[in-house]
């Protein structure tokens, strides 16, 4: 597949649009929000304690080597004359963070570097998909559903995961999956009960318009939906009320971090911002989904500082302050990132880097066993590369996304295939990273 | 595009209603005289009006109901028939809508160029292009940006303004069976052309024709591939060697959503054969058309589900390919239900099922002949299913602004826009239109090739529905640019002082009569008292966004 053009491209990195869209729905009934203490919310229909899943994709095909830098490769210097991260012990500023020797962290992901150091951010470098497409709208659609290259599979992974989820059907709760998405990601296709919802704070009767024209509102629809017809329209009405409810309770336009957490500003620090409130909220989510674009570097990536690097930034800072900001729940939670493809281990003769195959994959949480690169380095001398050109994978993604779903969310290893049809994986194949 | 910079009006006056004043051949009833029966022929105008278009304009379930329904139904089996000047009037003003395909592609491959271009300088210049903030469209940039925006503005503009609202109905019915997706490299550039040429054309022919077309056209063959499949043979790119082979994508998808479906019995060696006689069956890259490359073409001797093709049969392979899958019973079957899924019930009744698929297998694919036997069946036309399915995001937007008689005006993008998020094509209009994209289903960007489901259960989620009350409440108090509802018609003869009164002309006109009492009892409360009066009136704009996100209004 060829690269993208501009506007595909753009299509691709639906983030910002959909980022826009949410705005945008405040905006049409001007400033202001609901207050929390309008309504008494009814009983939690939730428990807490779940054990969370918070899924990010990087969309757009991150450069692993510049996220992880391979410092201890020789080839990685050849490769990257102008945008190569200068190696931990060059003294330079902008140099990479040292891991191990042998991978540092890009300079940007200063944030992470104690998270590393505390143990509970893993590294599985030259991850992803073995299949060799390089489109973003394929490569985005197999990882998500969760298979090399099966354009038949419909569903997502993580929809399918959530079904094979042990589970106490009583307690289920209205905010179980939630994407903070416009429209409903494919991981999470197929999963009725899953929620697409960019901003929490607009998820409510009349968002922006004045309490007590939108309480009064509320009451109305509430009184509609209430006949007992039990069809799916009004069910979906139940679902919907207990959902504002719940949210009400929480109250996002409100929220407050611990302990100083500071998030960045823009749709990914939000996204972060309320998934962290909600679970600290307890009120019964167990997947997470969120986005961030702008991986698509294909021009003057940068090195230590430029476009790379500013991603890089905003990603580590909302990750960083979402850690803190969890604190002791963070034993709950496993943030996993993932990204379509990796980039061209060679710059391009635009200072950028195309299309590529593997790339860094992160782990984060109390549940990891963090502060180790994890993985196979396949090198990048020119006959270790795929294709001569790319990073090689020596981890399929569904390996480090099954070590999630059995250790992490419980899922029986005998339930795998229906996670991942036709992909045989088992512990002996996890990356190990959970233990 | 300097044209776009026009804004178009083309309001509604009736137009739904004009053309029935044409003498029509049927004999005109008189008005019934007696109540029960006049609210069972006004459920029945409805639920046509619903299932065979997006639903009523302000008047028209009382004139179907009068002239009757199969008077109805028999005009909208003959679309050229009717006239549709509204629409016409509408669409003559998007000047993208009828440029050949070729010009469109030949922009995009500019655009790709002149991005190449400044990368490169970019990268001269040590600063990131992303950094450039925002910039006007270049002229090849803007012109495909424009030829999408409009496709999607024409979309809405028919199913609101149509005389000929089976037709609309169908093409969206057919683009969802031989989906296809924008986003997918020159589908970019196709997508306008394969609605157009692709679709338009022939849903009201063969069957197996609208099969070949799609077959046939760029947008299918880049959108599932084909255009890539070849033969196995190494191919020399420089120094390198590249080893070409089939593509299966296209044979996989063609048996399984565009004729006999999944449960057909059919193998994975019939997907490799099906792939195997479609090889050389691509795309001239420079203009964006049909090419048979005969170097690339399989010519050893297959077998697709038991049937033999010779060897050397050339571009005829993938002909006959179509052909046997076009007759086949399975094909009929699965058409037959989908058709039913959509126009009668989430799980039809199998005797509705199998009269469709009678018809279309002793008419040999004739889909009018297909068409006339589902909307006359006895299935169709039973009040049991009357509001069985939930209206899909179109839908519903549709329905709500044809049910309020709106304006629908088209967004033309500013051509100096605030940056990249704000691109034509894009969500955030502000316009009921782009609502869609926050209701999970954005026309001509939904990746799947299986289309939006025809499960209407799949659109009712409590995301969703918190989405609709907003829709509602936004479009009711006239917030999008798009469209806005007429009041003035919506309420044509009502007291507007009188709630019971302005509450019987509204579920009247968009619901034909049948609200629900639990939505009635909440309408009834809806007054507010002017400022300068003591006398409270009907608190309007609230009234229709409630009906608009009542139970009754999600369901068709």
């Amino acid at each position: 597949m060829k690269s993208p053009t501009p506007v595909s491209r753009r299509f691709f990195l639906r983030q910002g649009a959909l980022a826009f869209a949410s705005i945008g729905a405040g905006a049409l009934f001007g400033p202001g929000f609901l207050r929390s203490s309008l309504f008494a919310a009814e009983p939690l229909r939730t428990k807490g304690g779940k054990r969370v899943l918070v899924c990010i994709f990087q969309r757009g095909a991150v450069d692993g080597l510049s996220m992880v830098v391979p410092h201890g490769d020789p080839h990685y210097y050849r490769l990257r004359s102008d945008i190569a991260i200068a190696t931990p012990t060059s003294g330079k500023p902008g140099s990479a963070i040292d891991l191990d020797g042998t991978f540092g962290l890009h300079p940007a992901l200063a944030p992470l570097r104690d998270i590393y150091g505390a143990g509970e951010l893993a590294v599985l470098h030259a991850c992803g998909n073995p299949n060799g497409t390089r489109s973003h709208f394929d490569a985005q659609d197999f990882m998500e559903a969760g298979t090399d290259h099966d354009k038949a599979l419909r569903s997502g992974w993580l929809s399918r995961m959530l079904a094979s989820c042990p589970e106490d059907s009583a307690h289920l709760s209205p905010l179980r999956a939630l994407a903070m998405t416009g429209q409903m990601p494919r991981s999470l296709e197929g999963d009725p009960s899953a929620l697409a919802i960019a901003d929490l704070a607009h998820f409510q009767v009349a968002p922006g318009a004045r309490p007590a024209y939108a309480e009064s509102l509320e009451t109305d629809f509430r009184q509609i939906y209430a006949s007992s017809q039990g069809d799916a329209i009004h069910s979906a009405g139940d679902n919907s009320f207990a959902a504002i409810d719940l949210l009400r309770k929480v109250d996002p336009a409100h929220y407050r971090p611990t302990d100083g957490a500071t998030y960045p500003t823009g749709p990914f620090g939000r996204s972060l911002r309320q998934i962290a409130q909600l679970i600290k909220s307890d009120v019964g989510l167990e997947v997470a989904f969120a986005n961030i674009g702008g991986w698509d570097t294909h021009a003057n990536q940068g090195g230590a500082e430029g476009q790379l690097s500013d991603r890089l930034r905003e990603f580590s800072q909302a990750l960083a302050a979402f850690h803190r900001d969890l604190g002791a729940k963070m034993s709950d939670v496993l943030v996993l990132t993932m990204s379509e493809f990796g980039r061209t281990a060679h710059q391009n003769g635009n200072r950028g880097t195309d299309h590529g195959h593997g790339t860094a994959f992160f782990a984060l949480g109390g549940p990891v066993r963090g502060g180790r690169v994890y993985g196979r380095w396949p090198g990048l001398a020119p006959d270790q590369l795929y294709q001569n050109r790319d990073l090689a994978i020596t981890t399929d993604f569904r390996d480090f996304f099954a070590e999630a779903a059995v250790r992490h969310m419980g899922v029986t290893s005998g339930d795998l295939p229906k996670v991942f049809p036709e992909f045989r994986t088992d512990a002996a194949r996890f990356p190990g990273f959970l233990g | 595009m300097k044209s776009c910079l026009c804004r178009i009006v083309a309001t509604l006056p009736l137009a739904g209603l004009a053309w029935m004043v044409l003498p029509v051949a049927a004999a005109t009833r008189a008005p019934d005289p007696d109540p029960s029966s006049q609210m069972h022929s006004n459920a029945e105008a409805l639920h046509v009006l619903n299932r065979m278009g997006y639903g009523p304009t302000p008047g028209e379930v009382q004139a179907v109901a009068r002239e009757g329904v199969d008077v109805w139904i028999n005009q909208q089996l003959d679309p050229q028939a009717i006239p549709d000047p509204a629409v016409d009037a509408a669409l003559a003003h998007l000047g993208t809508l009828n440029l050949p395909c070729t010009r469109i592609v030949e922009a995009f491959r500019e655009e790709a160029q002149i991005r190449r271009e400044r990368n490169r300088q970019a990268g001269l210049a040590g600063k990131g292009v992303r950094k450039a903030g925002p910039r006007p469209l270049d002229p090849p940039e803007a012109l495909v940006a424009d030829a999408f925006a409009q496709l999607q503005d024409a979309k809405l503009i028919r199913a609101v303004l149509s005389n000929r609202q089976l037709n609309e109905v169908l093409v969206d019915f057919w683009f969802n069976h031989f989906n296809i997706d924008a986003r997918k490299d020159l589908d970019r550039a196709t997508i306008e052309s394969y609605e157009r040429d692709t679709i338009r054309p022939h849903i009201w022919g063969s069957f197996r024709d609208l099969l070949g077309a799609t077959a046939h056209s760029p947008a299918m063959l880049v959108y599932l591939d084909n255009w890539k499949s070849s033969r196995v043979f190494p191919l020399r790119r420089g120094r390198r060697v590249v080893q070409r082979g089939i593509n299966e994508n296209y044979g996989r998808e063609l048996m399984e959503l565009h004729t006999v479906g999944v449960d057909a019995g059919y193998t994975q060696a019939d997907v490799i054969s099906v792939a195997r006689c479609f090889t050389g069956w691509t795309i001239d890259p420079r203009d964006g058309e049909f090419r048979y490359n005969a170097r690339w073409h399989d010519e050893g001797d297959k077998v697709v589900m038991g049937v033999r093709i010779p060897a050397y049969g050339g571009i005829d392979d993938g002909e006959r390919v179509l052909d046997l899958l076009a007759s086949s019973p399975a094909t009929a079957h699965h058409l037959a239900l989908e058709l039913c899924e959509r126009f009668i019930a989430d799980h039809p009744p199998q005797s509705a099922v199998d009269r469709v698929a009678s018809v279309f297998l002793s008419t040999h694919g004739d889909l009018p002949s297909v068409y006339r036997c589902l909307f006359t069946s006895p299935e169709f036309l039973d009040l049991k299913y009357a509001g069985a399915k939930s209206k899909s995001p179109f839908e519903f937007i549709a329905s709500a602004l044809r049910a309020t008689g709106a304006s629908v005006v088209p967004v033309i993008p500013d051509p100096t826009p605030q940056g990249p998020e704000q691109r034509p094509g894009f969500a955030m209009r502000q316009t009921a239109f782009s609502m869609l994209f926050q209701m999970g289903q954005q026309p001509y960007t939904w990746e799947p090739p299986t289309g939006f489901s025809e499960n209407s259960s799949r659109w009712i989620t409590s995301g969703a529905l918190v989405q609709r009350f907003n829709f509602s409440l936004a479009y009711a108090a006239g917030r999008f640019r798009d469209a806005r509802p007429n009041y003035a018609e919506l309420l044509h003869g009502a007291r507007r002082s009188s709630t019971d009164s302005v509450i019987a002309a509204l579920d009247a006109s968009m619901l034909g009569g049948t609200l629900s009492p639990a939505t009635r009892t909440v309408l009834e409360r809806q007054t507010v008292r002017p400022a300068h009066s003591r006398q409270p009136v009907p608190a309007l704009p609230r009234i229709l966004a409630l009906i608009l996100g009542s139970p009754d209004f999600q369901r068709r």
